[in-house]
Protein backbone atom coordinates (compact mmCIF):
# COMPACT_ATOMS: atom_id res chain seq x y z
CA UNK A 1 0.00 0.00 0.00
CA UNK A 2 1.57 3.31 -1.10
CA UNK A 3 2.03 6.46 1.39
CA UNK A 4 -0.37 8.66 0.11
CA UNK A 5 -3.33 5.61 0.32
CA UNK A 6 -2.06 4.97 3.61
CA UNK A 7 -3.10 8.55 4.68
CA UNK A 8 -5.98 9.27 2.75
CA UNK A 9 -6.99 5.76 5.40
CA UNK A 10 -5.72 7.40 8.45
CA UNK A 11 -7.75 10.51 8.07
CA UNK A 12 -10.67 8.61 7.20
CA UNK A 13 -9.73 6.20 10.63
CA UNK A 14 -9.03 9.32 12.32
CA UNK A 15 -12.52 10.88 11.88
CA UNK A 16 -14.29 7.59 12.70
CA UNK A 17 -12.85 7.88 15.99
CA UNK A 18 -13.43 11.32 16.18
CA UNK A 19 -17.07 10.21 15.43
CA UNK A 20 -17.47 7.41 17.72
CA UNK A 21 -15.62 9.10 20.66
CA UNK A 22 -18.37 11.88 20.72
CA UNK A 23 -21.23 9.01 20.63
CA UNK A 24 -19.01 7.16 23.56
CA UNK A 25 -20.24 10.23 25.73
CA UNK A 26 -23.81 9.25 25.05
CA UNK A 27 -23.37 5.43 25.62
CA UNK A 28 -21.16 6.41 28.62
CA UNK A 29 -24.23 8.52 30.05
CA UNK A 30 -26.53 5.29 29.53
CA UNK A 31 -24.40 3.39 31.46
CA UNK A 32 -24.14 5.68 34.39
CA UNK A 33 -28.35 5.06 34.68
CA UNK A 34 -27.29 1.46 35.27
CA UNK A 35 -24.93 2.12 37.67
CA UNK A 36 -21.65 1.05 35.09
CA UNK A 37 -18.77 3.46 35.22
CA UNK A 38 -16.47 3.49 31.95
CA UNK A 39 -13.76 5.73 30.29
CA UNK A 40 -12.44 5.20 26.90
CA UNK A 41 -9.18 4.61 25.48
CA UNK A 42 -8.69 7.12 22.60
CA UNK A 43 -5.04 5.18 21.93
CA UNK A 44 -7.20 1.38 21.22
CA UNK A 45 -9.63 3.38 19.89
CA UNK A 46 -7.92 4.95 17.31
CA UNK A 47 -5.53 1.89 17.03
CA UNK A 48 -9.00 0.10 16.08
CA UNK A 49 -10.40 2.59 14.04
CA UNK A 50 -6.93 2.38 11.81
CA UNK A 51 -6.82 -1.39 11.77
CA UNK A 52 -10.59 -1.52 10.81
CA UNK A 53 -9.88 0.40 7.43
CA UNK A 54 -6.62 -0.88 7.05
CA UNK A 55 -8.01 -4.51 6.97
CA UNK A 56 -10.92 -3.51 4.58
CA UNK A 57 -8.44 -1.71 2.24
CA UNK A 58 -6.41 -5.62 2.47
CA UNK A 59 -9.60 -7.23 2.01
CA UNK A 60 -10.85 -5.12 -1.15
CA UNK A 61 -7.42 -5.18 -2.80
CA UNK A 62 -7.44 -9.30 -2.49
CA UNK A 63 -10.91 -9.77 -3.56
CA UNK A 64 -10.97 -7.00 -6.11
CA UNK A 65 -13.14 -5.04 -4.85
CA UNK A 66 -13.51 -1.75 -5.79
CA UNK A 67 -16.44 -0.72 -3.35
CA UNK A 68 -17.06 -2.09 0.42
CA UNK A 69 -20.53 -1.90 1.28
CA UNK A 70 -22.12 -0.74 3.88
CA UNK A 71 -22.43 -4.40 5.25
CA UNK A 72 -18.29 -4.68 5.18
CA UNK A 73 -17.75 -1.96 6.86
CA UNK A 74 -20.11 -2.51 9.59
CA UNK A 75 -18.32 -5.99 9.92
CA UNK A 76 -14.66 -4.51 10.05
CA UNK A 77 -15.59 -1.90 12.39
CA UNK A 78 -17.57 -4.71 14.38
CA UNK A 79 -14.24 -7.18 14.17
CA UNK A 80 -11.65 -4.27 15.19
CA UNK A 81 -13.82 -2.49 17.88
CA UNK A 82 -14.50 -6.34 19.73
CA UNK A 83 -11.01 -7.14 19.53
CA UNK A 84 -9.38 -3.84 20.71
CA UNK A 85 -11.86 -2.90 23.73
CA UNK A 86 -11.26 0.33 24.08
CA UNK A 87 -13.67 1.11 26.84
CA UNK A 88 -12.56 0.12 30.63
CA UNK A 89 -15.03 -0.09 33.17
CA UNK A 90 -13.97 1.28 36.41
CA UNK A 91 -17.21 0.45 38.58
CA UNK A 92 -20.20 -0.99 38.26
CA UNK A 93 -22.76 -2.55 41.11
CA UNK A 94 -23.91 -5.97 41.50
CA UNK A 95 -27.36 -6.31 40.73
CA UNK A 96 -29.77 -6.84 37.47
CA UNK A 97 -28.18 -5.99 34.37
CA UNK A 98 -24.73 -5.92 35.64
CA UNK A 99 -24.12 -8.65 32.48
CA UNK A 100 -23.77 -5.47 30.70
CA UNK A 101 -20.74 -4.38 32.45
CA UNK A 102 -18.97 -7.37 30.97
CA UNK A 103 -19.94 -7.00 27.47
CA UNK A 104 -19.80 -3.26 27.34
CA UNK A 105 -17.26 -3.27 24.37
CA UNK A 106 -19.27 -5.61 22.44
CA UNK A 107 -22.38 -3.55 22.87
CA UNK A 108 -20.37 -0.38 21.81
CA UNK A 109 -18.70 -2.13 18.87
CA UNK A 110 -22.53 -3.50 17.89
CA UNK A 111 -23.64 0.10 18.53
CA UNK A 112 -20.88 1.39 16.17
CA UNK A 113 -21.57 -1.64 13.92
CA UNK A 114 -25.62 -0.48 13.77
CA UNK A 115 -24.36 3.25 13.00
CA UNK A 116 -23.19 1.85 8.92
CA UNK A 117 -26.68 -0.32 8.82
CA UNK A 118 -30.72 0.14 7.61
CA UNK A 119 -31.53 -1.97 10.61
CA UNK A 120 -35.27 -1.92 12.65
CA UNK A 121 -33.33 -1.84 16.08
CA UNK A 122 -36.12 -1.11 18.13
CA UNK A 123 -37.44 -4.35 16.62
CA UNK A 124 -34.23 -5.96 16.54
CA UNK A 125 -32.32 -5.09 20.04
CA UNK A 126 -34.72 -7.02 22.47
CA UNK A 127 -34.51 -10.32 20.44
CA UNK A 128 -32.13 -13.55 21.12
CA UNK A 129 -30.44 -12.51 18.03
CA UNK A 130 -28.92 -8.98 19.12
CA UNK A 131 -27.90 -10.65 22.65
CA UNK A 132 -26.44 -13.96 20.45
CA UNK A 133 -24.34 -11.38 18.54
CA UNK A 134 -23.43 -9.73 21.76
CA UNK A 135 -22.12 -12.52 23.08
CA UNK A 136 -20.27 -14.16 20.14
CA UNK A 137 -18.43 -10.59 20.41
CA UNK A 138 -17.20 -11.19 23.48
CA UNK A 139 -16.45 -14.55 23.47
CA UNK A 140 -16.29 -16.11 19.95
CA UNK A 141 -13.43 -15.78 17.28
CA UNK A 142 -14.94 -12.66 14.97
CA UNK A 143 -14.66 -13.19 11.27
CA UNK A 144 -14.69 -10.05 9.57
CA UNK A 145 -16.19 -11.56 6.46
CA UNK A 146 -18.84 -13.72 8.03
CA UNK A 147 -20.11 -10.79 10.03
CA UNK A 148 -21.14 -9.10 6.70
CA UNK A 149 -23.19 -11.53 5.21
CA UNK A 150 -24.95 -11.46 8.92
CA UNK A 151 -25.34 -8.06 9.20
CA UNK A 152 -26.22 -8.34 5.32
CA UNK A 153 -29.57 -10.85 6.13
CA UNK A 154 -30.17 -8.52 9.28
CA UNK A 155 -31.26 -5.75 7.03
CA UNK A 156 -33.24 -8.30 5.58
CA UNK A 157 -35.20 -9.60 8.58
CA UNK A 158 -35.33 -6.18 10.26
CA UNK A 159 -36.06 -3.59 7.65
CA UNK A 160 -36.64 -0.23 8.42
CA UNK B 1 -17.51 23.21 -9.31
CA UNK B 2 -20.25 21.64 -6.93
CA UNK B 3 -23.36 20.25 -7.05
CA UNK B 4 -25.13 18.07 -4.19
CA UNK B 5 -26.40 14.91 -4.96
CA UNK B 6 -28.12 14.27 -1.78
CA UNK B 7 -24.67 12.30 -0.46
CA UNK B 8 -21.70 14.21 -1.68
CA UNK B 9 -20.84 17.14 -3.86
CA UNK B 10 -20.52 16.30 -7.24
CA UNK B 11 -16.62 17.24 -8.57
CA UNK B 12 -16.53 18.61 -12.13
CA UNK B 13 -12.52 18.35 -13.08
CA UNK B 14 -13.60 18.16 -16.60
CA UNK B 15 -13.34 21.92 -17.63
CA UNK B 16 -12.29 22.86 -21.42
CA UNK B 17 -9.60 24.86 -20.38
CA UNK B 18 -6.62 24.34 -18.22
CA UNK B 19 -8.19 27.42 -16.40
CA UNK B 20 -11.04 26.03 -15.55
CA UNK B 21 -9.49 23.36 -14.59
CA UNK B 22 -7.14 24.78 -12.10
CA UNK B 23 -10.59 27.37 -10.55
CA UNK B 24 -12.04 24.01 -9.83
CA UNK B 25 -8.94 22.45 -8.15
CA UNK B 26 -8.51 25.22 -6.17
CA UNK B 27 -12.07 25.68 -4.93
CA UNK B 28 -11.82 21.75 -3.76
CA UNK B 29 -8.89 22.93 -1.48
CA UNK B 30 -10.70 25.38 -0.22
CA UNK B 31 -13.20 23.84 0.90
CA UNK B 32 -12.53 21.14 3.98
CA UNK B 33 -15.67 19.09 3.42
CA UNK B 34 -15.31 18.49 -0.08
CA UNK B 35 -11.96 17.48 0.38
CA UNK B 36 -13.51 15.04 2.69
CA UNK B 37 -15.89 14.32 0.87
CA UNK B 38 -12.81 13.26 -1.95
CA UNK B 39 -11.05 11.28 0.39
CA UNK B 40 -14.51 9.15 1.01
CA UNK B 41 -15.07 8.46 -2.36
CA UNK B 42 -11.11 7.30 -2.86
CA UNK B 43 -12.35 4.91 -0.15
CA UNK B 44 -15.22 3.87 -1.85
CA UNK B 45 -17.81 4.47 0.30
CA UNK B 46 -21.19 5.14 -0.14
CA UNK B 47 -22.28 7.37 2.77
CA UNK B 48 -21.56 11.28 3.60
CA UNK B 49 -18.31 11.36 5.34
CA UNK B 50 -19.57 13.73 7.68
CA UNK B 51 -21.09 10.95 9.79
CA UNK B 52 -23.83 12.70 10.19
CA UNK B 53 -26.45 9.77 9.13
CA UNK B 54 -24.14 7.29 11.14
CA UNK B 55 -24.42 9.00 14.32
CA UNK B 56 -28.31 9.50 14.04
CA UNK B 57 -28.61 5.69 13.43
CA UNK B 58 -25.83 4.89 16.54
CA UNK B 59 -28.42 6.90 18.77
CA UNK B 60 -31.17 4.97 17.58
CA UNK B 61 -29.58 2.10 18.34
CA UNK B 62 -28.41 2.95 21.91
CA UNK B 63 -31.91 4.33 22.84
CA UNK B 64 -33.55 0.98 21.65
CA UNK B 65 -30.81 -1.28 23.65
CA UNK B 66 -31.41 0.96 26.60
CA UNK B 67 -34.74 0.27 26.64
CA UNK B 68 -34.26 -3.36 27.25
CA UNK B 69 -34.98 -4.89 30.41
CA UNK B 70 -32.00 -5.23 33.21
CA UNK B 71 -32.39 -9.47 32.83
CA UNK B 72 -31.59 -9.24 28.91
CA UNK B 73 -28.05 -8.81 29.97
CA UNK B 74 -27.95 -11.71 32.33
CA UNK B 75 -26.36 -13.42 29.17
CA UNK B 76 -24.32 -16.31 30.83
CA UNK B 77 -27.24 -18.59 29.88
CA UNK B 78 -26.53 -18.11 26.86
CA UNK B 79 -23.51 -20.28 26.88
CA UNK B 80 -24.87 -23.59 26.41
CA UNK B 81 -26.98 -21.94 23.07
CA UNK B 82 -23.65 -20.68 21.30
Amino acid sequence: MDEAKIKSICRIAGKKAEDLSEFFADVQRSLVLKSIHTSLNPLFLMDACESCYIDLERHKDFHGLDIADRHKRAAFLFKWLARKRPINLSAYKQGPGAGLAIHVNAYFALMAALGELDINVHKFAPTKISQNIIYAASYRDINAESWALTFCLLEKVFPI
Amino acid sequence: MAKSDGAYPVIDLSGDTVEKRERALKAIVDDPYTLTCMAARLQNTDTPADGKKEMRRRKEALKAFSEISPEFWDMNDGRSEN
